[in-house]
């Protein structure tokens, strides 16, 4: 399990984490999110004890990796980097971390993650002729060789194509729920994050803006917002008018026979008795479920404006 | 298994999977051998001016560290460049283990090339003054035992510095390294040769200053961070 207490990390005048918190369980897949240079590299270098904090403390269960060289044993990670030899071969990638990370079974081992990636065929050929997917995978390959208890990935599925990056998702949350794992993850993917992760914190010049579950996030950041689409043939405008003179409006936006309306935070958005007293017919009134980018992107700008 | 030993064996086979650099050094280790060989004879050189074992006895060490020098940076400096090192400095494996199985690793390879180079040396000089060449009995122990430890020691401390120092600060290194070490294989070798008798004084003085070095080099280890390591990345 990994604690984040307080941490802060100066690099010169820079603050590149600030005084942040969060804790993260085994079996979690725990998601960090921000803007580039957010922090979020930096906080997966002073968790891994790559990085000492200026302030504060990063533990993962209980002790500071830096010091522990047998706790990181029980630690996978794939960082920016894949961390692979281009003049070495896959297999021979493969074989240097196991021995490094006292791998028994090696060679079962290795096997099976080489057919899993579906690179057994090119796993003799050295690295350097492999494309950037095939690293990636390879490097993910490599970090979970020794069955760690605990991966750190920094932004896993950067430069993969969509069926990696699902073969990428359906991994992660095989090994959290099978094995237990708790991942910490960096991402910009939102919609990798909104799919794999149970809990994020979000980051923005160095400081958490927001820590919880996916589904609290949602709720308590809502905006309200429903979808209505028009009886064909219906104006739009005349609906637009309507729906701007109900109460907690905060925006109205018109898209062919559609209209999208967003009321203010915790307003319960009933536009649809108003139109039909103005005589306007509707095909469908749907609430829409936000995504993770609107949660997102609502919570960055909010912090921006304070 | 060891991680320092492990770590070793994988340096040594990428720097024998690495031909190309592999087999420029070695081309100028051969280079080296041939043209020195070419003014000794048994009796030294034909002016007299250079000895058999003053040569050698030179040469073995000036080689072995311009060998190291040119595979230090594919070992050491490399992985930083890379970013690699992020990743193996996660691992169980500590700085020390690193230092230590990159330090062997080179260290190997640069003797086995600088032992080559002098074999062919000596051969070549044999053939030409049709006799058989054989240095004294204290350069035999210093090409056998006090080079592959003079070598350890410069590989050991200029690894040490490249993992410490930044791009710019590790290409100045290299430069300052390179010049009087280039300098030396270039014409110091025909002054050193000079010395005609190489007693055990002098084998000793290179052990013991080895020996000291390599403390060193080991002693220093202690004060490097990997965070030292990752915020000088290239
Ligand atoms: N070694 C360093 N020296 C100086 N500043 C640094 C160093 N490493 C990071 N920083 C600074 O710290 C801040 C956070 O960087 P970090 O790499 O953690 O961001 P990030 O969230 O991972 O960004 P990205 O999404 O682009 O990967 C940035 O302003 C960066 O310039
Ligand atoms: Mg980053």
């Amino acid at each position: 399990m990994i604690e984040v207490k307080n941490l802060t990390k100066k690099f010169k005048e820079t603050v590149a984490v600030d005084n942040i918190n969060f804790e993260v369980k085994s079996g979690e897949v725990f998601g960090c999110l921000g803007h580039n240079g957010a922090g979020k590299t930096t906080t997966i270098r002073l968790i891994l004890g790559l990085l000492q904090p200026t302030e504060g403390k990063a533990l993962v269960w209980g002790k500071p990796l830096s010091q522990h060289p047998d706790l990181r044993c029980k630690v996978g990670v794939l960082l920016e980097n894949d961390g692979l030899y281009e003049n070495l071969t896959g297999v021979q990638n493969l074989n240097y971390y196991a021995s490094l990370y006292d791998v028994t079974s090696k060679e079962e081992q290795i096997t099976g993650l080489l057919d899993f990636t579906g690179l057994a065929n090119r796993c003799n050929d050295k690295v350097g002729t492999y494309s950037r997917g095939m690293r990636r995978k390879l490097g993910l390959a490599r970090a979970i060789l020794h069955k760690p208890s605990v991966l750190l990935l920094d932004e896993p599925s950067a430069g993969l194509d969509p069926e990696v990056q699902k073969m990428v998702r359906d991994l992660i949350l095989n090994l959290a729920k099978e094995y237990n794992m708790l991942i910490f993850l960096n991402s910009h993917d939102l919609d990798e994050v909104e799919r794999i992760c149970s809990r994020v914190v979000i980051l923005q010049r160095g400081k958490v803006v927001a820590c919880d579950s996916l589904v609290n996030l949602r709720r308590q950041s809502s905006e309200p917002a429903v979808e209505i689409t028009l009886a064909a043939g219906q104006p739009p405008q005349k609906a637009v008018d309507v729906l701007s003179t109900l109460d907690r409006v905060n925006r109205i936006v018109p898209d062919g026979n559609r209209v999208t309306v967003t009321f203010e935070k915790h307003a319960a958005p009933d536009p649809l008795p108003a139109l039909i007293g103005a005589g306007i017919k509707v095909e469908e009134v749907k609430k829409l479920r936000r995504s993770l980018e609107d949660v997102y992107l609502e919570i960055i700008h909010r912090e921006e404006k304070q | 298994m060891n991680r320092s030993y492990i770590i070793a064996r994988k340096e040594f086979k990428e720097l024998l999977a690495n031909r190309s650099t592999l087999l420029t050094s070695l081309g100028v280790a051969l280079f080296f051998a041939i043209v020195y060989s070419m003014s000794l004879t048994a009796e030294g050189s034909v002016a007299g001016l250079i000895s058999v074992d003053g040569t050698l006895f030179f040469l073995s060490i000036m080689l072995g560290v311009f060998m190291a020098y040119s595979l230090t940076g594919h070992v050491f400096y490399k992985e930083k460049t890379d970013r690699i090192i992020e990743t193996l400095l996660s691992s169980p494996a500590t700085l020390r283990q690193i230092w230590l199985g990159k330090t062997l690793a080179v260290t190997l390879v640069a003797y086995i090339m600088a032992l080559t180079a002098m074999l062919v040396l000596i051969t070549i000089a044999s053939i030409r003054s049709q006799s058989f060449i054989l240095p004294g009995a204290p350069v035999l122990f210093h090409m056998i035992i006090a080079v592959p430890v003079f070598i350890g020691a410069f590989v050991g401390l200029n690894g040490l510095a490249q993992m410490a120092l930044g791009m710019k600060e590790n290409r100045l290194l290299g430069f300052l390294i390179f010049i009087p070490l280039f300098a030396g294989l270039y014409g110091m070798g025909f002054s050193l040769g000079a010395v005609t008798s190489i007693t055990w004084v002098y084998t000793g003085l290179v052990l013991l200053a080895a020996v000291l070095l390599i403390s060193l080099a080991a002693f220093l280890v202690r004060f490097l961070s990997t965070e030292r390591i990752v915020t000088t990345l290239g």
